[in-house]
């Protein structure tokens, strides 16, 4: 009798654990989906078989570049974006507020009077070498822009991308 | 023994005055029947009846086994029952959790919004990652300038 209980108990929580980790969503799915239907929104999604298709392709970049695009591109799972061009200040505060900041943490925050406000929010997984996702907010004075990469994405890549795309020397220092 | 004695005691026993060693007298006679004359034979089941008593044993090897199996059966209805509500329980959990998310992931088709040129596609990838690093880059630098001023 013992070991049937145990043997429900096991099947129940394995069952549990499976539900758990089928019902994953990247943040846009989650909090924005209204936006996704909304016609005042540009909306690209990029799917994960397409994304494995570009280790074959001419990305028509330079070698460093296209070198960070591809190490990125590989661990990538999904690429989502939405694009406003009016109320992007509102947008930018709406979704501040929405984004549930127990699950997402923040990366970075820029606030800029007369350039755009910008910020970067993580989703940490268990390794904590990596995130699961990505978020890039940002609401400028003629845009607004969400961008989710969902995958199992290594921010160091994320900076060696950061780095190999800038390209305006006289900044430095 | 003396019957005229058993017949003594026997009018005491029924009068209620004898003792208990004349009664102890008594059932040591009557418990031989091959002894008890035949005019105290009626009285003999009264002094007979602690020994028969014991004699009786309960018959074990025609136990039915009717009782055990029942109980068997009980505890698998028992098992059963935990088991089926735990499963409920599980279910009913899970589906309480997960409920908002399944529901709100379930209204997007992202198919609709998919780009299916692979041109296109690594354009707009390559398009968003640039655009994540300049505003990487923004940022960063515009700290650093500040942390700039303030050590200048």
């Amino acid at each position: 009798m013992n070991r049937l209980v145990l043997f429900i108990l096991t099947i129940s929580i394995l069952f549990c654990f499976q539900l758990n980790v089928f019902a994953q969503a990247d943040a846009i799915s989650k909090y924005f989906n209204k936006y996704v239907e909304d016609d005042r929104f540009t909306v690209v999604y990029i799917s994960p078989k397409m994304i494995s298709m570009f280790k074959n392709m001419d990305l028509h970049l330079e070698d460093k570049e296209a070198q960070a695009v591809m190490n990125i591109t590989k661990d990538m799972k999904g690429l989502r974006i939405l694009i406003a061009e009016e109320n992007t200040m509102d947008l930018y505060e709406e979704a501040l507020k929405t984004i549930n900041t127990k699950e997402y943490e923040v990366l970075m925050t820029i606030r800029d009077k007369k350039e755009d406000n910008v910020q970067f929010l993580v989703k940490t997984s268990t390794d904590e070498n990596f995130v699961e996702e990505l978020l890039l907010l940002v609401g400028g004075t003629d845009s607004f822009v969400l961008m989710s990469i969902v995958g199992k994405i290594d921010l160091k890549k994320v900076s060696q991308l950061s780095e190999a795309f800038d390209d305006d020397d006289d900044d430095k220092n | 023994m003396d019957t005229t004695k058993i017949q003594d005691l026997l009018d005491k026993y029924f009068a209620g005055t004898s003792s208990l060693e004349e009664e102890a007298i008594l059932k040591a006679y009557f418990s031989d029947p091959a002894q008890v004359e035949a005019r105290f034979k009626q009285y003999a089941p009264l002094f007979q009846y602690f020994s028969i008593a014991k004699s009786v044993t309960y018959p074990r090897a025609t136990l039915p086994s009717l009782p055990k199996k029942r109980y068997l059966k009980q505890r698998y209805y028992l098992v059963a029952a935990i088991a089926a509500s735990l499963a409920i329980l599980f279910v009913v959990s899970s589906l309480w959790q997960n409920k908002d998310k399944q529901i709100e992931t379930a209204q997007i088709d992202w198919s609709k919004y998919e780009i299916t040129d692979e041109e296109e596609a690594a354009q707009q990838t390559v398009a968003a990652l640039r655009l994540l690093a300049t505003k990487l880059n923004g940022s960063t630098k515009k700290v650093a300038k500040e942390i700039d001023k303030v050590t200048k």
